[in-house]
């Protein structure tokens, strides 16, 4: 029974890699197609489709009965005096735009299309890397600053570690999502200067700034903790007898010694980033459209299901995308962290 | 033990001092006028008169004037409610925040306590693995996803509970809950850390060895340093609960702070930013306290340690 | 230790829970409903949002209402018409006899004046205080004064200068009382009015009716700043306690909010409702049918609708959720005639900067007018409502809606020429859109679709590049302000029922001219249409100007009128929808 848990624990974690590096490279091969089609698909060529489609999976059982709802929409829409197309299948051959093999439109409605006819694969893909950007370039900012932040207070020790700890405990102190909007909100316009034209661009580097501005406290205190027991340890009580400065003893004991640590640590930053991402999203003020992330688009699909709209596919893709890549990434830092906590017991007892 | 608290009461206010302080100093630089915002703007003569009327000309009288009324329990007008001060803000939202949060908090402890407990001493078992990925899953949809899934079903398609509007029993359920998963998650997982490393220290097997039931093991003996992690996140994690979450507000329409905290920072409202970050950051203070007291209070070794 | 964590969690749950199992649940009010976005003020003075006045104007009754059809002015707490001298200057008012406050006190001449004097002085900081200066003579010297005094006494607000300070404010409260006496505003006795205009002003009459003009009762006094033993504050400002717009303030002998409209507020709770009664001194008292309104607060547009589908509330006044295309193609097709939409008045534009040579760093070709006229030219208006929108706006060529106001028939505007435009460029120097920089369009993100359809449109048509730049509200406004784009969204409400309320934001010291146009030639046909004897003359020159603008100079693009929806249920009678989303509860009767 044992075995067999753990044999699961480790497919679990097998999957979760396995899936995040599918979804990279899927979403990043797809890349320049998905782009072009984001921009060339934009809504002006995208509205002459019937505004919303569903989703057209092969291995869509009901599709048949969507198809049926689908059309009854349709037909209400001719009587209200819209110039839409008649019937949707209709519709799809005749619009689908010229230049753009039949294959590749329908692929673009395999998970459906938004009310303004954009495709929600197409949309997707980007956001999936840029969600995930977003996590990883905070997870980054988080670990840059939070970890020289720490070592740096416990290396020096004494009054300047109380004072940077100190600070460490008033950023605590600020509520983290008045401290994001006022980052994003300070950040909006330096950034558009220095960035030019480029505001999308500077966008998402606001937000991880931001992101990543408020999440490095948590990674200043445990590094900080480290580096403090580290140093009173045996071994490297022991180099400095036998003469090792200070920078030896950095490279040689407390770089080694922390790394793993801190992989564990960012890797779990990145999907709180990503979460975070979405709740700014939420409030509006994440990544401005039209540029997709996953919070951005489950943050719009929670609009598109309710007693007028069923637009069921806005919200459970981008959210089961979202849900599957917190949740692989936070399997593959809990596996991290128990793998980290094994080596470093055995570590500990080898000394 | 009590110059350990008296310690830890002055260097809390020092933080609040420098919460404050940052704060002021954020808002002060962002851009975007508090006074200006919509498509209609106002005349010069009449910004200049709010800007007397609410001392806005000199950045470090504001900041004097607002310490001082703070202390004399009074956190001045709010801009973006001209008919409103802070405190009458504060004193109807507050009491909201601290009962659905404080309900949360107590519905997280009251689930996760067990869940982590049982799931440790079944550790590498279907029950573990399932109770993981559960509360794994708990925290992987984004807030506003559950909630809106929630209120689509109790409230829209079965009516078991009302949609928006607030004050009665019925409002209660579906706010807690949703507010209360990220919190479970977390604790059910530190139980389930703590407890395994304490079942695996020297004591307990012995103690087993000696013949004692696993059940009285686990919850006599194993408990109490497993539960000190879950009790130190409880401080930091209560403050944050009983000040509101903007998300569970928005979806359920409760008249909670966590609104205040997200539409003061978009409206430039320095007074009611201030207010909020104010009462947070007192809060924390206060819940860090209050869980070193019960620290000590559980594991006396502590008191040796301050 | 886990038996007492459970037992600590019950002993704070239990008293909880009880309390609030007994708390009193207030019966439901006759009339429910949903202001999304709340309650921002209730002091008329200091009102300008559309909600506001919706409130305002039913718990106050100012000298004229507007009937809820036609929107023309019809009687209010005065007989209608009031007396208009044949130089169209002077007008006078008869008070009602019956007319009377929620305290049982009788509605006076002065309680109008206190309302105007209180609305135009600068320490209330009205938004809507150039009403009374640009119309009500001596009001523009006497808020200069006020103004001067303020300005004064600031400078000498210091510890070196105290004496020079309340040396000036004894002298500024002694000749306060003269300098109002110049304004034109009298009342021979308590049920008279009558006011000089500086000019005349054919839709003075409908501004009667407009909530910054509303009376104010004479409680409010006990509530005014005092220093020195004069009625200002230290700066000679009036001030009064913000919380006087509570109905159960009581400091200092303030008895609470006393109003005069059908309505009286009852009680406010901060973001959570208001709530109205009948005024039982109103004239009509008995013949209202709803004795109780709530106005609930929902922060969350989508819940509102929930509501109101499961039967908890009545009416909402905004439906502007992403599916509103939805909730308009089920009102048109007959499956929800609930839906109903309104026609307001109001435009939506886009901006061009007509006056810096670089934004960000780049060369900013809107200055130049062919270029505008180009971008204007290419506008494809019926894609962005036919396809985009689908909400049933209506396409705006003119500044102006079409058909709104009586007696002025707006210019036709550009019609869509590609050609032409392309040309337009070439001829200012960007054949095929070559040299032109990266243009940059600011918005909102609630704009997301329109602007995205509009960039794609001259990307298309014009072969520029466009960087589209959506901003949070705030952010928006102060970079709007200080020029900081070269296409900005713009938005516009009509404030009363003249072309000019749209046509002087163009003006160029106009604080509300985003584009920065500024042309003495449109200044000075505005001014010349001020002083126009006959109003279809006046509407002539009006014309002209907006042809200027629109078709020639184009500052500003339009794009449309909105069309904003209210949901009305079945039950309720005497909603009707209008342009100023103006509902008067005394009409509202509700057969469940």
């Amino acid at each position: 029974m044992h075995q067999l848990a753990r044999r699961l624990g480790q497919w679990i974690i097998y999957c979760s890699v396995g899936i995040l590096a599918i979804l990279v490279m899927v979403s990043a091969v797809s890349l320049p197609f998905s782009i072009r089609w984001f921009n060339a698909q934009d809504l002006d060529s995208a509205i002459r489709h019937p505004p919303v489609l569903k989703p057209i999976i092969p291995w869509n059982t009901y599709h048949a009965a969507l198809e049926k709802s689908g059309r009854a929409i349709i037909s209400n829409r001719e009587s209200a005096k819209h110039d839409i197309a008649t019937v949707e299948n209709d519709t799809r051959a005749a619009s689908t735009p010229s230049g753009v093999t039949n294959f590749a439109y329908q692929v673009s409605s395999w998970l459906g299309h938004d009310d303004l006819g954009r495709s929600l694969l197409y949309r997707l893909l980007p956001a999936f890397l840029i969600s995930f950007g977003i996590g990883g370039a905070a997870a980054i900012m988080a670990t840059v600053i939070g970890t020289s932040w720490g070592a740096v207070a416990a290396l020096i020790g004494g009054r300047v570690d109380q004072v940077m700890m100190r600070i460490v405990d008033v950023l605590y102190g600020l509520p983290y999502i008045l401290m994001v909007i006022l980052l994003k909100t300070a950040l909006t316009r330096p950034l558009a200067g220095l960035l030019g034209g480029a505001s999308r661009l500077a966008d998402i580097i606001i937000l991880f700034v931001a992101i990543g501005g408020v999440s490095w406290l948590t990674m200043a205190r445990v590094v900080r903790g480290q580096v403090l027991s580290l140093k009173t340890r045996a071994f490297v009580e022991a180099a400095r007898v036998a003469g090792g400065g200070t920078l030896y003893i950095i490279r040689r004991h407390l770089v080694p010694n922390l790394t793993g640590l801190i992989a564990v640590y960012a890797t779990l930053v990145v999907p709180q980033a990503i979460l975070q991402e979405s709740f700014l999203s939420f409030l509006g003020i994440g990544v401005a459209q039209p540029t997709p992330t996953l919070g951005g688009l489950a943050a719009d699909g929670v609009q598109a299901v309710n007693s007028f709209v069923g637009y069921w596919w806005l919200i459970v893709f981008p959210c089961g995308v979202l849900s599957v890549t917190i949740l692989a990434l936070q399997f593959l830092g809990d596996a991290l962290r128990q793998s980290y906590e094994r080596r470093s017991r055995g570590g500990s007892m080898l000394v | 033990m009590t110059r350990g608290l008296l310690g830890r009461f002055g260097a809390g206010i020092i933080t609040v001092f420098f919460v404050y302080a940052l704060t002021f100093l954020m808002v002060v630089s962002i851009p975007g006028n508090p006074l200006q915002g919509g498509e209609r703007k106002m005349s010069r003569e009449v910004e200049a008169a709010l800007r007397s009327r609410y001392h806005m000309d000199d950045n470090w009288r504001y900041f004097a004037d607002f310490l001082g009324g703070a202390l004399h329990a009074d956190l001045g007008p709010s801009f973006s409610y001209p008919d409103w001060n802070c405190n009458q803000i504060i004193l109807s939202a507050l009491p909201v925040s601290m009962l659905v949060g404080g309900l949360a908090i107590i519905v997280a402890l009251m689930l996760g306590v067990p869940l982590g407990v049982v799931s440790a001493a079944r550790q590498g078992e279907w029950t573990d693995a399932s109770f993981l990925s559960a509360t794994l899953t708990c925290i992987s949809i984004p807030t506003f996803v559950i909630g809106a899934f929630l209120l689509y079903i109790f409230a829209v398609r079965l009516h078991w509970a009302p949609i928006g509007g607030w004050g009665t029993l019925a409002h209660l359920p579906l706010p807690v809950l949703t507010l209360s998963l990220p919190f479970l998650a977390y604790i059910t997982r530190l139980m389930r850390a703590g407890m395994i490393e304490s079942l695996g220290s020297d004591y307990i097997r012995t103690a087993i060895a000696k013949g004692v039931s696993p059940r009285v093991a686990i919850w006599k003996h194993a408990f109490k340093p497993a539960f000190l992690p879950v009790l130190s996140y409880l401080g930091p994690a209560t403050a944050q609960a009983m000040t509101g979450s903007f998300v569970v507000e928005k979806v359920f329409g409760v008249p909670g702070l966590g609104q205040h905290f997200v539409n003061a920072a978009l409206n430039r409202d320095p007074g009611l930013v201030l207010s909020t970050v104010l009462v947070f950051s007192a809060l924390l203070v206060a819940f860090n306290i209050v869980i070193d007291f019960l620290y000590t209070w559980l594991d006396p070794r502590i008191i040796e340690a301050v | 230790m886990m038996r007492s964590i459970v037992l600590i969690c019950f002993g704070l749950l239990l008293p909880i829970l009880v309390a609030y199992r007994f708390a009193e649940r207030e019966p439901r009010a006759d009339f429910t409903y949903v202001n999304p976005s709340g309650v921002h003020t209730l002091d008329p003075a200091r009102m300008s949002w559309t909600q506001d006045f919706r409130i305002a104007l039913n718990v106050w009754e100012g000298l004229t209402s507007w009937d809820p059809k036609t929107l023309a002015p019809i009687a209010g707490a005065a007989y209608f018409p009031p007396e208009i001298s044949s130089d169209r200057l002077t007008y006078t008012f008869r008070i009602r006899e019956d007319a009377r406050w929620s305290n049982g006190d009788p509605v006076t001449a002065a309680d109008f004046i206190r309302g105007w004097r209180r609305a135009m002085e600068p320490g209330t900081a009205a938004d809507y205080a150039f009403l009374f200066t640009d119309h009500i003579a001596g009001a523009e010297d006497y808020v200069r004064w006020r103004q001067e005094t303020f300005d004064l006494l600031k400078s000498l607000d210091t510890v070196a200068q105290a004496v020079e300070h309340d040396a000036a404010f004894d002298q500024a409260a002694k000749d306060a009382e003269e300098h109002f006496s110049n304004v034109a505003v009298e009342s021979p006795d308590d049920r008279t009015l009558i006011l000089r205009l500086t000019r005349p002003c054919p839709y003075f009459i409908d501004l009667t009716g407009f909530p910054t003009l509303l009376p104010i009762h004479k409680s409010i006094e006990l509530l005014r700043a005092q220093y020195r033993g004069a009625p200002y504050n230290r700066l000679g400002l009036v001030t009064y306690d913000p919380q006087w717009t509570k109905p159960d303030y009581h400091a200092n002998g303030y008895s609470g909010l006393v109003t005069n409209g059908s309505y009286r507020i009852a009680d406010w709770q901060f973001k959570r409702r208001v709530r109205m009664t009948t005024n039982p001194h109103y004239r009509d008292a008995a013949r209202l049918a709803c004795r109780t309104i709530d106005m609930l607060e929902f922060d969350n547009l989508s819940a509102s609708i929930m509501a109101y589908e499961s039967g908890d509330v009545d009416f909402l006044t905004d439906l502007s959720v992403p599916y509103e295309h939805e909730l308009f193609r089920r009102s048109t097709n007959g499956e929800r005639p609930d839906f109903k939409s309104c026609k307001v008045l109001a435009t939506y534009f886009f901006n061009f900067n007509c006056v810096d040579e670089e934004v960000n760093g780049r060369v900013n070709p809107f200055r130049d007018a062919r270029v505008r006229r180009a971008f204007s030219l290419t506008a494809d208006r019926e894609h962005i409502v036919n396809n985009v929108l689908r909400r049933g706006d209506r396409v705006a060529r003119s500044f102006v809606p079409h058909d709104a106001i009586s007696g002025y028939g707006p210019p036709e505007g550009l019609q869509r020429n590609v050609e032409e435009s392309r040309r337009l460029l070439a001829e200012a120097g960007y054949p095929n859109g070559e040299g032109l920089p990266l243009i940059n369009i600011l918005y909102s993100p609630s704009d997301e679709k329109v602007c995205q359809a509009m960039a794609r449109t001259w990307e298309d048509t014009l072969n520029v590049r466009i960087d589209l730049r959506a901003l949070e509200s705030k952010t928006f406004a102060a970079e709007k302000r200080e020029h900081r784009f070269m296409i900005a969204r713009g938005n516009w409400y009509a404030d009363y029922n003249d072309p000019t309320t749209f046509l002087d934001t163009l003006i160029s010291q106009n604080g509300n001219n985003d584009s920065g146009y500024s042309n003495s030639e449109y200044d000075d046909r505005l001014r010349r249409a001020n002083d126009a004897s006959a109003d279809e003359e006046r509407f002539r020159i009006l014309q002209d100007a907006e042809r200027m603008v629109v078709e020639r100079d184009c500052p500003i693009l339009p794009i449309l009128h909105r069309v904003e929806m209210i949901a009305v249920k079945p039950y309720v009678h005497g909603i009707i929808p209008n342009a100023r989303l103006w509902f008067p509860f005394r009409e509202i009767r509700v057969d469940r």
